[in-house]
C-alpha cells in the first residue's frame, strides 16, 4: 500500500514536471490572479501554474516555515511585505532577472532585478460622500477639525499598507500628526478591507486606505471617492520575484514578464490597479496623473510609538 | 470494574506512545517558542484577560444555556425548535460575528469590545452548551419535582435542583472554556477595531507583524501560554455524569416552550437579520440584489464547496471510525484525547506552522492529504468526546461477552448499535466544523485545491463582504440540512 | 459442576467477598441468601468474568476459568435490571447468542417462556415482566453450563414474581440446567432451591437444604438472613425464634397487644417475659394465653451485623 502511494507520488510528479509546473504564492485577490494565471496558460497551455492565495501573513508564515523545515515550495512570490522580500534577497534567496522590458521604468525593478512592480497600489484618502462635503485635499488638511473625529486607517500592525503610511508621513509631517489626529479623534480598524466596508456604510466619513478596493466598492455603487492628495500618494510596493530555489526558473521569468505585457496591463486596470508600464489605459474614474510618494515602511521604534498613542498590540 | 480480557491486554500504557506521537506538531510549537517563552511577560495582561474574559464567557454561555436546558426539558421542546436553535451553533463563529455587527447596525446599535464579544459567543456557545447539559437537567429536574412533592418550595427546592448539576456543569464548562479560549473568530471581528485583544489575536498579531524578528517564535510562545491556560479544563476528565433513565418531569409548561422557541428565533435572527440583509440588499443602492449567484460564480467557490465536501467527509467518517475503535478501551481513548484537547485548541495557524515545520521536507506536503491530516488532528478531540457517552453501552457489551459472544460481536452487534445517536452527534458536530473551517485551510491547503474557507477568508479580504454573507448563509443552509436528517 | 476455592476479591471502598468455598452440583438450584452488600452479586460478577479475582480459583465443569474472559465461560445471566438490549427484538436476542442460530429452536423456547406472540417487540414495547422472561429465554438460549440469575425478580410486583419464580424453577428442572441465583428475599431462597448458602460481609456462612439452615442456623447472622425473626438479649446470651415457631399451650405466658391476619394465618404481638414479639398465634386482643416455642435457639452474646439486622 505505502509502496503504492509512492508509486502514485512519483508517477503524478513526473507527470506534472514534464508539462512544467509553477507554484506561485501570493496574498493578491485570488480572481484578479486567476484572471492573469488564465491569461499567461491561454499562451502557455504546457505549464500548469498553483496558485496558493492567502493573507499576507499567512503566507510569510508558511513560507517561513517552509525554509525552516529546508524544502521552499513556491516559484514565484507575491505579496505586500516588501521587508520579507527583502530579508530574502539579502539571503541570495531571490533571482535577480534584468529589467529588459522597453519603457518598464525601472526605479521600480528593485535592487537591479530582484524583485519587480508589476502595478501600482496607492494609499490615498477615501471620503464617503454621503458624510462629507468638503473634501480633504492633502494629508495636512486631514488635520483640520471636523476631519479627525470622522477618520480611521487599518493597523500597521497587520496590514503591510498602514505600515507604508505610519513610516511615510510620520517622516514627511512628524509624528506629530498622528497625534494630533489621535487627539482628534481618529480610530484604527484591522485591515483595509473591513475599514472599506465601514466607510462605505458611513460608520466613518474618512479612510487612509488603498486606492483599488475602494473603487471596487464604488462599482457597486458605493457613495465612495477616492482623493490623491496634492503632496502625494503613498506608492505602496507589492512586488515579485523569482525564488532562487526555483526548478523551473525559465518559466517563473516568462510568467513575471507576462505580467508586464499589455494584455496583463490591461487586466490590472480593468480590476481598478493602476498600471505600471507607462502607456497602459489608466483605470476608470481615476486622475490620469498620479503624484506618488515611495511609500517608506515605519520602524520597529516608530511602530510602537504609533501602537503606544493608539494602545494597540503587537 | 475492571474488565477482563480487554484490559489484561491493554496492561502496558499503549496511550503514552501514541499520545507522544500525536503530540508532535505542538511538540515542535514547544521547542520553536520556548526561547521567547520569558519574553511572553509584557503580555501578562493579555493572558490575564483572555483567562478572566474566557472565564466570564463561560461563566455566561452555562447560565443562558441552563436556563435553555430547563425551558426546553420542563416546555418538553422536542425537533424542530431544537434545530432551530441548534442551527446558530454550526455557523462559524465569525460569521456569528459578522451577523451580530450587521444586525445591530441595522437597529443602530454598535455593540464591539466586551459586551460585543460576551454577547457573540453566549449567542454561538450556548446551544452546544444546552445540547450538553439537557439530558442531565432532565434528571435534576426530576429530583426538583420529587422536592416539591416533599414540599420544599423556592430556594429550598433549587438547594434539591443545583448541586446534582455541578459536576456536569463542571465538566460542560470545561468543554466551553477550551472553546472560548481558542477562539479567533470573534475578537478578531468585534474586538480588534476595540484593541482588545485576547491570546489568539495577539498570536496572530505577532505571526503577521511585519516589525518582529522571529514571528513564528513569538507566535509559539503564546501558544505555549494558551495551552497553559487550557491545562486546568483538559485535566478535568469527564466525570461519570449521572446515570441516564427516564426522569419524572414536572407537568409540561407550554409557557416554556413559549420562551425557548422566542429565544431560538430571536438569537438566530440576531446573526441571520444582517447576514441576509448584506447578502440579499445592495447596501448602497438599496435594491434588491442577491449576492448568491455571484458567490457562487465566484471562480474558486464552486471548487472550495466540492473539496470542502470531500475533506469534511472523509475526515468526519475517518474521526468517526477512529473513535468507534477507541470506543472499547476507554483509558486509551481518555489519554490520547488530552493531547488531542490541545490540538482542538491551539489556534489553527499555530497548528498549521507546527505542521509545516514538521511535514515540509516529506512528499506529503502539499498534497490534499495534508489538510486531511491537520483536520484530523484538530477535530479528532470532537470526535472522542462524542463517543465517550453512553452510559448503557458497557453493560450491553458485557451482557452480550457474559453470553458467549466474542468482544468483537459483542461491540458490533450490541455496543455500536448503541452508540448510533452519538456517532450522528458527533458527525453533526464535526462535519458542518470541518466543512467550513477557516484557519488550518488558509494556512495549509494544496496549491490548487482550495477549500470553501479559503473561499470565504478570500472573499473578505478581497471586500466582498455581501458574497461572504451569501456563502455564509450557505453554509447554514448546509448545516440546516445536516439538522433536517437528525434521526427523531 | 462448578467449584470455588478461596475466591476473594476486595474493593478499596470497602465491601467484596472473602475467602469463600463453594461447590454446586450437577443440574442443582443453588440460591445464595444475603442482605444487600453482603457480596452475593460480587460473587456472581466473579463467576460471570466480569470481575477478575484478587485470590482463589473458579472451576468449571472440571476446568478452571479463573482468567478466562465472560465470552469462554459458558454461562447464561439473568441480571437484576434485565440487561436487555434496547435495539434487538425477543427473538434476536435468543438468536444472537446461540452458537448455531436455530429460528425454530429459538421459537420454541420464546414459546416455553410464553412470548411467543410477542417474538418480535423490542423490550420497551414490553411489560415488566415479558422483558424478564426475555432475559431468562436469552440466558437459556445458548444451553450455558451454569445459569447466574442476581435478583431476577426483585423489580417485579409481587404476584407476578410469585407466579414467574415457581415457572422458572419448572424450566430449570427440565432442563436440567445448573443455576447459581442470588436474592435477598428468604421466601424465594426456601421456595427454590436445592440447597441454600448464606452470605454475610464477604463470607458464606452455612451451606445445606433449605430447611436445614432455616431450623439450624450455625449463626445468629444466619438466622437474621431468613427473617420473621424474634431476638432477646438476656444475660450474656441471645434468645431467638421465628414467627411460626410458637404453639398454644406450654409454661410461657403472653398478653396478646395486637392482632393482624395474613394470607390465612394471624400475626399477633405478644407481650412475653423478655419484652415484646411478633408470633403466629391465634388469640384475641387482651387475651392472656400460654404457649411453647419450639424451637427456641441459643446464640452467645456478640453484636449481630447490623447491614443484616436491618436488611431483612
Amino acid at each position: 500500500m505505502k509502496r503504492l502511494l509512492i508509486l502514485a507520488g512519483m508517477a503524478l510528479s513526473v507527470g506534472l514536471a514534464q508539462g512544467g509546473t509553477l507554484t506561485l504564492y501570493t496574498s493578491e485577490i485570488l480572481a484578479d490572479v486567476n484572471a492573469l494565471v488564465g491569461a499567461f496558460r491561454a499562451q502557455n497551455p504546457e505549464v500548469q501554474v498553483q496558485v496558493f492565495r492567502s493573507g499576507t501573513g499567512e503566507v510569510v508564515a508558511k513560507l517561513r516555515a517552509e525554509l525552516e523545515a529546508g524544502n521552499p515550495q513556491p516559484d514565484l512570490l507575491w505579496f505586500a511585505n516588501e521587508d520579507f522580500l527583502r530579508e530574502l534577497a539579502g539571503k541570495g534567496l531571490l533571482r535577480r532577472i534584468p529589467p529588459t522590458v522597453p519603457g518598464y521604468p525601472v526605479q521600480f525593478a528593485h535592487g537591479g532585478g530582484l524583485y519587480y512592480e508589476v502595478r501600482l497600489l496607492y494609499n490615498v484618502i477615501a471620503v464617503n460622500t454621503q458624510r462629507v462635503r468638503e473634501v480633504p485635499a492633502s494629508w495636512r488638511d486631514l488635520l483640520k477639525p471636523p476631519f479627525p473625529s470622522l477618520l480611521a486607517m487599518p493597523d500597521p500592525n497587520f496590514s503591510g499598507a498602514a505600515l507604508a503610511t505610519l513610516g511615510t508621513l510620520s517622516q514627511r509631517l512628524g509624528f506629530g500628526f498622528f497625534e494630533t489626529l489621535r487627539a482628534g479623534g481618529m480610530r484604527i480598524e484591522q485591515s483595509n478591507p473591513v475599514l472599506q466596508q465601514k466607510l462605505a456604510r458611513g460608520e466613518y466619513g474618512l479612510a487612509i486606505t488603498t486606492d483599488f478596493g475602494v473603487r471596487q466598492e464604488v462599482a457597486k455603487g458605493a457613495p465612495l471617492a477616492t482623493v490623491y492628495p496634492r503632496d502625494g500618494a503613498i506608492l505602496v510596493p507589492t512586488p515579485i520575484a523569482v525564488t532562487s530555489w526555483s526548478k523551473n526558473p525559465e518559466l517563473a521569468t516568462r510568467f513575471l514578464l507576462f505580467l508586464l505585457s499589455p494584455e496583463a496591463q490591461r487586466l490590472f486596470t480593468e480590476r481598478g490597479y493602476y498600471p505600471v508600464m507607462p502607456g497602459a489605459p489608466k483605470p476608470k474614474g481615476s486622475p490620469p496623473q498620479v503624484v506618488g510618494i515611495r511609500a517608506r515602511f515605519a520602524d520597529p521604534e516608530t511602530l510602537s510609538r504609533f501602537n503606544a498613542l493608539f494602545g494597540l498590540r503587537r | 470494574m475492571t474488565r477482563p480480557g480487554f484490559s489484561r491486554s491493554l496492561s502496558f500504557p499503549w496511550h503514552l506512545p501514541l499520545a507522544l506521537a500525536l503530540a508532535f506538531p505542538f511538540l515542535v510549537l514547544f521547542v520553536r517558542g520556548l526561547p521567547h517563552f520569558p519574553s511572553t511577560g509584557r503580555d501578562l495582561d493579555v493572558i490575564l484577560f483572555s483567562l478572566v474574559l474566557a472565564g466570564l464567557g463561560t461563566l455566561l454561555t452555562l447560565f443562558l444555556a441552563l436556563n435553555l436546558a430547563v425551558l426546553g426539558r420542563a416546555g418538553r421542546v422536542a425537533g424542530g425548535w431544537e434545530a432551530l436553535l441548534l442551527l446558530g451553533y454550526l455557523v462559524p463563529p465569525f460569521v456569528t460575528g459578522m451577523g451580530l455587527l450587521f444586525s445591530l447596525g441595522t437597529l443602530g446599535v454598535r455593540i464591539q469590545g466586551v459586551p460585543g464579544i460576551l454577547l457573540a459567543w453566549t449567542l454561538h456557545y450556548a446551544p452546544l452548551a444546552y445540547l450538553l447539559l439537557k439530558p442531565q437537567v432532565g434528571l435534576a429536574l426530576g429530583l426538583l419535582t420529587t422536592a416539591r412533592v416533599h414540599g420544599a418550595t423556592g430556594l429550598r427546592a433549587l438547594r434539591a435542583f443545583l448541586p446534582p448539576l455541578f459536576p456536569p456543569l463542571l465538566v460542560v464548562g470545561g468543554t466551553l472554556y477550551l472553546a472560548l479560549l481558542g477562539n479567533f473568530g470573534v475578537p478578531a471581528v468585534l474586538g480588534l477595531p476595540e484593541r482588545v485583544y485576547v491570546l489568539p489575536t495577539l498570536a496572530y498579531a505577532r505571526l503577521l507583524s511585519p516589525v518582529a524578528q522571529d514571528p513564528l517564535g513569538e507566535a509559539a510562545a503564546l501558544g505555549l501560554w494558551l495551552a497553559l491556560l487550557a491545562l486546568p479544563a483538559v485535566l478535568l476528565t469527564q466525570n461519570p455524569l449521572l446515570e441516564a433513565k427516564e426522569p419524572l418531569l414536572p407537568p409540561s409548561r407550554p409557557l416554556y416552550r413559549l420562551l425557548f422557541a422566542l429565544y431560538s428565533v430571536a438569537a438566530l435572527a440576531l446573526v441571520l437579520l444582517g447576514l441576509l440583509r448584506e447578502a440579499l440588499q445592495n447596501p448602497y443602492t438599496g435594491r434588491w440584489d442577491p449576492a448568491f449567484a455571484q458567490a457562487l460564480g465566484l471562480p474558486l467557490v464552486q471548487k472550495g464547496l466540492r473539496n470542502s465536501l470531500l475533506l469534511a467527509l472523509v475526515a468526519t467518517g475517518l474521526l468517526l471510525l477512529l473513535g468507534l475503535a477507541l470506543r472499547p478501551f476507554p483509558r486509551l481513548s481518555k489519554g490520547i484525547r488530552g493531547v488531542l484537547d490541545i490540538h482542538y485548541l491551539l489556534p489553527g495557524t499555530l497548528l498549521g506552522v507546527g505542521l509545516i515545520l514538521l511535514l515540509a521536507p516529506t512528499p506529503l506536503y502539499g498534497t490534499p492529504w495534508l489538510l486531511l491530516l491537520a483536520y484530523l488532528l484538530h477535530f479528532a478531540a470532537l470526535a472522542l468526546r462524542a463517543l465517550e457517552g453512553g452510559p448503557g453501552v458497557e453493560g450491553a457489551v458485557l451482557a452480550g461477552r457474559v453470553h458467549g459472544l466474542s468482544p468483537g460481536r459483542a461491540w458490533w452487534r450490541l455496543g455500536y448499535p448503541l452508540l448510533l445517536p452519538y456517532l450522528y452527534a458527533g458527525a453533526l458536530l464535526i462535519f458542518p466544523l470541518a466543512f467550513a473551517e477557516i484557519t488550518l485551510s488558509a494556512l495549509l491547503y494544496a496549491p490548487g485545491a482550495e477549500t470553501v474557507g479559503v473561499a470565504v477568508l478570500s472573499a473578505l479580504n478581497g471586500g466582498l463582504y455581501r458574497e461572504a454573507s451569501a456563502l455564509g448563509l450557505i453554509l447554514m443552509g448546509v448545516a440546516a440540512l445536516a439538522l433536517l436528517g437528525r434521526p427523531r | 459442576m462448578i467449584r470455588l476455592e478461596d475466591l476473594t476479591k476486595r474493593f478499596p471502598q470497602g465491601g467484596g467477598v472473602e475467602g469463600v468455598d463453594l461447590e454446586i452440583l450437577e443440574g442443582e438450584v443453588f440460591v445464595l441468601l444475603g442482605a444487600s452488600g453482603s457480596g452475593k452479586t460480587t460473587l456472581l460478577n466473579l463467576v460471570a468474568g466480569l470481575l477478575a479475582p484478587d485470590r482463589g480459583r473458579i472451576l468449571l465443569a472440571g476446568r478452571e476459568v479463573t482468567h478466562l474472559p465472560p465470552e469462554r465461560r459458558e454461562l447464561g445471566y439473568v441480571f437484576q435490571d434485565q440487561g436487555l438490549w434496547p435495539h434487538l427484538t425477543a427473538l434476536d436476542h435468543l438468536l444472537l447468542v446461540m452458537p448455531r442460530p436455530d429460528r425454530r429452536e429459538a421459537l420454541a423456547l420464546l414459546e416455553r417462556v410464553g412470548l411467543l406472540d410477542h417474538s418480535h417487540k423490542r423490550p420497551h414495547q414490553l411489560s415488566g415482566g415479558q422483558r424478564q422472561r426475555v432475559a431468562l429465554a436469552r440466558a437459556l438460549a445458548r444451553r450455558p453450563r451454569l445459569l447466574l440469575l442476581d435478583e431476577p425478580y426483585s423489580a417485579l410486583d409481587p404476584v407476578l414474581r410469585e407466579e414467574l419464580r415457581l415457572e422458572v424453577r419448572t424450566l430449570l428442572k427440565e432442563r436440567g440446567t445448573t443455576a447459581l441465583h442470588v436474592t435477598h428475599d428468604p421466601e424465594e431462597a426456601m421456595l427454590l432451591a436445592d440447597r441454600v448458602g448464606v452470605m454475610s460481609q464477604g463470607r458464606l456462612l452455612q451451606v445445606g437444604a433449605p430447611k436445614e439452615v432455616y431450623l439450624r442456623p450455625n449463626s445468629l447472622e444466619s438466622f437474621l438472613a431468613f427473617g420473621r425473626a424474634n431476638v432477646f438479649h438476656i444475660e450474656g446470651e441471645v434468645l431467638a425464634f421465628r414467627q411460626e415457631w410458637v404453639r398454644p399451650g406450654g409454661s410461657l405466658e403472653a398478653l396478646v397487644l395486637e392482632r393482624r391476619e395474613l394470607r390465612g394465618e394471624v400475626l399477633c404481638r405478644v407481650q412475653l417475659e423478655w419484652g415484646e414479639a411478633w408470633v403466629r398465634l391465634e388469640a384475641g386482643v387482651g387475651e392472656r394465653v400460654r404457649i411453647q416455642i419450639h424451637p427456641l435457639l441459643r446464640f452467645p452474646q456478640g453484636l449481630p451485623d447490623p447491614a443484616m439486622a436491618a436488611g431483612v
